[in-house]
């Protein structure tokens, strides 16, 4: 700490320069500084992660020998600058003014400029496969004039930088048999930043980790505790720690469950595993696994998603505005990445008992987990296989079947059979050099459900005897990537596979079989400084068979003509292909400091409408004031475009002559950091739809959907993690231009979930998560008519549809864990409670048999999980 | 393949039940139970009788129940919609159209009790181009045409009712049941029905034959009901007494237009059993008796649990088949 300046003196200027006509007056000195005492930066400034250079003014009462007899801090300036003011200025001293050479008490202004401690990088240097110590790495800090500072590493591997002032660095380390190794850093004022590097060998070449068919180039730096993050090229994307993905209460540790706590993502209904984002229909949100489109992403009624949280790397997921390499869809898309197969070490040694060996780059051995819960249980291994190869297998299967079934026979229940679902992943990587790899993937998933029901209902009479459900997909992916030069890269990903629909209830049927082929070519170069430019080219081609016999469904907006299947049923047996061609292309620009701008321009080709639609789209990005905490606004604006989906284009069941549906997206917002771990978002947005496809009327739907998405979040530090994520929004529809605008399904205005986790200590670790919810929209019945045909009453219908909602959803859920560490294992097990209170969340409205009485149905009750992992 | 979460969600969230009500089985008001036609199927230019099956459940009686049926043969209506039949109703001389080329017959708040047919079966023709006339529809087996038929259940008189331009949907029901003090009657007094009959030029489809009606394994005399014993006062701990229904395996008759599934299946009809009754209890609303894949269902039978002290009610079985026929039997039971 260093004092900036010091003592403004009361009237002795005056008096010194004084006219003749005042020399009759007393002579008066100020009291002059003896002895400085500086100080410290506070502690809790730098914990509450503020870095600036912060003034203090303290008024100071000097007593007749020049001791500081009173200190008080004006204005004051919080996070602990007023109290180490006042603890270093009663340690100053003076001499004493005086008066006519008299000492006096006096009283002056002092100010203490603090200015933040300097910056520190630090960390260590390991090898990549090993993740063992490389003694006498050097380790290169680089500025952006070109100045450097060097060091090497010790026995341990750790080296350290201190004195940074701060800026944007480049992190060069050099070590032999090692393949050197750069990665960027940005450093604020008095932040300490570790970072630790990993190399890999000269004969085995580095990995270039890219999770995704376009993600910026990431560099092979991990473990780091602070660091900046990458500038988005979405006006939003979220990401989600390991952490949290795992502890969020009642999502059973699944990952893309977690995900449904986040702002922007409506609560589904009890049981259905759907993602309604910023009031979209839940098939306008697109789901990828590292690029390539999959069905679905949940297994039946939403019990788990199907690809576990294991064999995750990431999710993003970007509620609205995103980049011109997504397409074919108007709500949110979501891209999980499948995690590299990556052999974990300790301690820089191979685990007891792996198969490796101890030379420079070995890979570790072979590592595997185990998990079981009420719902499924699930393995995973992964490991080396040969010299720059690694996999990893997963699999899960459910076993709710072979409890639930017998529990539902011996408390009398109609239907008594319970889904099962399986799904796997399997990953082979090849690792020639940095700027070169080669993934296979292989995912997929299977549900099925048989039920005999032989009681008929009030309502549905034939929707019962053999009812049959059946949906698998699989992918087959294939990833390449490689960077030309340092200003150039191409990757390149084609995926194959399988999706398949069985259903069969009575006369009703539909199977679907499609083989989709997929392919995406990028490449992305560095035009010059602040412009980077990214083309793309994907396809989908479909071929697929289609067999079905349905009742048409009833005119949009209208009641049912009568129960299900009371019609005549119409039939299709189809095969053909669909073909969807794009190209885009986006630039990446930064014309001043803290600014990103990423104008794009995507066009589609559909083979269903004929059409070319033309989306361009741009983002901005502005940061404002310091580095740290960092401060952004954002906005967006853009087109987007979505093919009619199979059944609303289908010669029988759809129309013929659609054109794509169309969604104009605007969001505006601000990030702000607060400290290191404390961040904060709001976001307002609107999205215009038009062409919506309409049965029986064309295109004529439109919709709106405006709203706030609010984010507080402390991010994962030793202890706690948290957030409280806040939406309010309306979602609008207007099926024709004749028609009322009505409520769409899952509009909630009010979505708050706030949540929270807090590691105990001694593996011990508890969290919990509380919603309060709007009820859904729903359609008010009354008694109305009795259809002969099939001796149900139908109810006379209120319009416009959904124009009553149900009451407040609100559930508290809490999770709690226990983890043993044993030296080459870990075990834990874990309890998932959801709805503590058990609060009689209503789901829906039950009507009895003519419409005259109605009850709720509520959702699940107070339901305990518990689970176990082992692992290796 | 997103069909599929919908699809899935929902057949889980049949195991969430809400709360119990009274079962439809238990008659305690003005009810219709079924509705037929001679010829579910009729060809176009048959003459078509339809039978309605009403029983009158309300516990403290009053002014006695009749069925009128509406002089209106509603043709092709707007998506085969029955509420598109309405406004004909009641659109005073507007000729309405609504698809149903019937025309406006009466003005809203008039009394046509006296102007309506009673009783529990009408005959009409159906017309010649009712096929021709009706909308083509793509994917079906043989085209179609379809009239509907509009009855009401009313203990009561009937009075036409305006028709809300602002209800939208244009559900709003044409008519209403009034006492004789012009009171209009709640759901308890009176049922407004409708069927429709479809004709077709090849295609066929029979009502479900009932051969008989076995109750405790003995085929039941219809005229003579059946007599059992009443149960205690705890009725778990009484014997249900099991009956079912005698349908021959030729009423579980092809689907329209022989449709075989993808796997290979030939579809069926499904035929179920609906159950009601006027002096306590059945343990099942309904039973399937033919799935539409695998025939006849093993288990089908219902079951009678007697009330805790005697009396005198019926109990009422009525077969349906998935494409609009129905047949129906009722016998008395006594419980001593």
């Amino acid at each position: 700490m260093r004092l900036f300046w010091c003592a403004l003196v009361v009237l002795a200027a005056f008096f010194a320069a004084a006219p003749a006509w005042a020399q009759n007056k007393p002579v008066v000195v100020a009291p002059a500084l003896k002895k400085d005492s500086p100080a410290q930066y506070p502690k809790q400034a730098l914990d509450d992660g503020v870095r600036d250079t912060v003034t203090v003014n303290v008024a100071l009462t000097i007593d007749a020998t020049g001791h500081v007899e009173d200190a008080k801090v004006d204005p004051p300036q919080g996070h602990g600058f007023d109290e180490a003011a006042v603890a270093a200025a009663r340690s100053l001293e003076f001499s004493p003014a005086t008066k006519d050479g008299k000492p006096m008490t006096s009283r002056i202004k002092y100010t203490y400029a603090f200015a933040p401690p300097p910056s520190r990088l630090l960390g260590r240097v390991l090898s990549k496969h090993g993740e063992r110590a490389i003694e006498g790495a050097t380790v290169t800090l680089r500025d952006g004039s070109g100045g450097e500072r060097t060091t090497t590493t010790d026995a341990t591997g750790a080296y350290r930088f201190d004195g940074v002032p701060s800026g944007d660095y480049r992190v060069v380390v050099h070590a032999s048999s090692f393949v050197d190794q750069e990665a960027p850093e940005s450093i604020a004022p008095g932040q300490e930043v570790t970072a630790t590097m990993r190399l890999a060998p000269v004969e085995v070449a580095p990995v270039v980790v890219d999770a995704g068919v376009r993600q910026q180039p990431q560099d092979d730096v991990e473990d780091v505790i602070v660091r900046g993050e990458r500038p988005a090229r979405e006006v939003t994307k979220r990401t989600m720690d390991q952490r949290e993905l795992l502890r969020v209460p009642g999502s059973n540790g699944d990952a893309l469950r977690a995900l449904q706590n986040l702002p922007g993502i409506a609560r589904p209904p009890g049981l259905a595993g759907l993602l309604i984002v910023r009031g979209s229909a839940p098939q306008d949100t697109q789901i990828f696994v590292d690029g390539t489109e999959i069905p679905l992403v949940y297994h039946f009624g939403g019990l788990s998603s199907v690809i576990p949280t294991e064999m995750l790397d990431r999710i993003d997921f970007y509620p609205g505005n995103f980049s011109t390499q997504y397409g074919r869809a108007t709500g949110g898309i979501i891209d999980v990445g499948i995690r590299d197969p990556s052999p974990p070490c300790k301690d820089g040694v191979a685990r007891k008992g792996s198969v490796t060996d101890t030379t420079p780059g070995a890979t570790c051995g072979i590592h595997g987990l185990a998990q079981v819960d009420l719902i499924d249980a699930r393995a995973l291994v992964e490991g080396p296989i040969a010299k720059g190869w690694s996999f990893a297998a997963a699999a899960r299967r459910s076993w709710v079947d072979t409890w639930l079934g017998p529990v539902l026979t011996a408390t009398g229940a109609t239907v008594t059979a319970a889904p099962v679902y399986y799904d796997w992943q399997a990953v082979v990587q090849k690792d020639w050099s940095k700027n070169q790899q080669f993934r296979v993937i292989f995912i997929g998933s299977d549900d099925k459900i048989d039920i005999i029901t032989k009681d008929t209902s009030a309502t549905q009479p034939t929707l019962v005897g053999d009812i049959s459900l059946h949906t698998m997909f699989w992918r087959l992916q294939a990833r390449y990537k490689q960077k030309i030069d340092k200003d150039t890269e191409i990757r390149l990903v084609a995926g194959f596979g399988e999706d398949k629909i069985e259903f069969y209830l009575g006369n009703i049927y539909f199977t679907l079989d499609t083989y989709p082929l997929s392919g995406r070519a990028e490449l992305s170069r560095k035009l010059f400084k602040g412009a980077t430019a990214n083309f793309g080219f994907d396809l989908s081609w479909t071929p697929y068979t289609v067999n079905a016999q349905l009742p048409l469904p009833s005119p949009p907006g209208q009641p049912s003509g009568g129960p299900f299947g009371s019609s005549p049923l119409v039939s299709t047996s189809q095969s053909g292909s669909n073909y969807l061609p794009a190209t885009y292309g986006e630039l990446e620009l930064t014309p001043w400091k803290g600014a990103r701008i990423i104008p794009g321009v995507r066009l589609d080709y559909t083979k269903v409408t004929g059409r070319w639609d033309l989306a361009p789209r741009v983002v901005v990005r502005q940061d404002v004031g310091p580095t740290f905490p960092r401060t952004t606004l954002k906005g967006g604006v853009g087109v987007f475009y979505q093919a009619p989906l199979p059944q609303q284009s289908d010669p029988v069941f759809g129309q013929l002559g659609l054109r794509s549906e169309r969604a104009l997206q605007y969001s505006v917002g601000i990030e702000r950091e607060f400290t290191k771990y404390l961040e904060a978002s709001v976001e307002g947005f609107y999205k215009q739809l038009d062409d919506l496809v309409i049965a029986g009327s064309g295109n004529s739907g439109q919709g709106w959907v405006y709203g706030l998405e609010t984010l507080i979040r402390y991010k994962p530090d030793k202890h706690f993690f948290g957030w409280i994520a806040y939406t309010l929004s309306q979602s609008l529809r207007k099926d024709t231009p004749t028609s009322p605008v009505r409520t769409a399904p899952f509009d909630q205005t009010h979505i708050l979930t706030i949540l929270g986790s807090y590691k105990l200590g001694k593996g011990w670790e508890v969290s919990a998560r509380f919603r309060l919810v709007s009820g859904n929209p729903y359609t008010p019945n009354a008694y109305g008519f009795y259809d002969a045909n099939s001796g149900v009453y139908l109810p006379l219908t209120s319009f416009p549809p959904n124009n009553s909602r149900l009451p407040l959803f609100h559930q508290l859920d809490i999770r709690v864990d226990k983890t043993w560490k044993f030296s080459s294992w870990q075990f834990g097990v874990y309890a998932d409670v959801q709805n503590v209170y058990n609060s009689a969340n209503v789901e829906g409205v039950s009507y009895n048999y003519n419409y005259t009485k109605q009850s709720y149905i509520t959702g699940l009750p107070f339901l305990p999980s518990i689970g176990m992992r082992g692992e290796l | 393949m997103k069909r599929s979460i919908a699809l899935g969600a929902a057949v889980i969230a049949l195991s969430c039940g809400p709360a119990a009500f009274d079962p439809i089985g238990k008659i305690e008001s003005v009810r219709v139970l079924a509705a037929n036609a001679s010829e579910p199927y009729a060809k176009p230019g048959d003459a078509v009788t339809v039978n309605i099956d009403a029983f009158d459940g309300r516990p403290l009686g009053g002014q006695p129940m009749k069925i009128y049926w509406l002089p209106i043969l509603c043709e092709d209506p707007f998506a085969d919609l029955y509420y598109a039949c309405f406004a004909s109703l009641v659109s005073a001389g507007s000729g309405g159209d609504g698809g149903t080329g019937s025309g406006g017959a009466f003005p809203p708040n008039f009394d046509i009790t006296d102007l309506l047919q009673q009783g529990t079966s009408t005959t009409f023709t159906m017309p010649t181009d009712v096929i021709t006339k009706h909308a083509f529809v793509a994917g079906l087996p043989e085209q179609y045409g379809v009239v509907f038929l509009f009855a009401m259940a009313c203990a009561g008189r009937v009075k036409t009712l305006p028709i809300d331009p602002a209800s939208g949907n244009g559900q709003t029901v044409p008519l209403g049941c009034f006492d004789d003090q012009g009171t209009q009657l709640g759901p308890d007094d009176y049922v407004f029905t409708f069927m429709r009959v479809y004709s077709y030029e090849t295609a066929t489809n029979a009502n479900p034959e009932i051969d008989a009606v076995v109750f405790d394994g003995q085929t039941v005399d219809t005229n003579a009901g059946v007599v059992v014993d009443h149960c205690g006062a705890d009725a778990g701990s009484c014997d249900p007494h099991a009956f079912n229904l005698t349908i021959p395996d030729s009423s579980w008759e092809l689907a329209t237009g022989s449709p075989v599934e993808p796997d290979g299946n030939q579809l069926h009809e499904e035929i179920w059993a609906d159950y009601y009754f006027t002096l306590d209890n059945t343990q099942s609303d309904g039973k399937l008796i033919f799935d539409a894949r695998t025939g006849r269902i093993d288990g089908s039978d219902n079951h009678y649990v007697a009330p805790p002290v005697a009396g005198a009610g019926r109990l009422f079985v009525v077969a349906h088949d998935n494409r609009g026929g129905a047949s129906w039997v009722d016998f008395p039971i006594v419980v001593r």
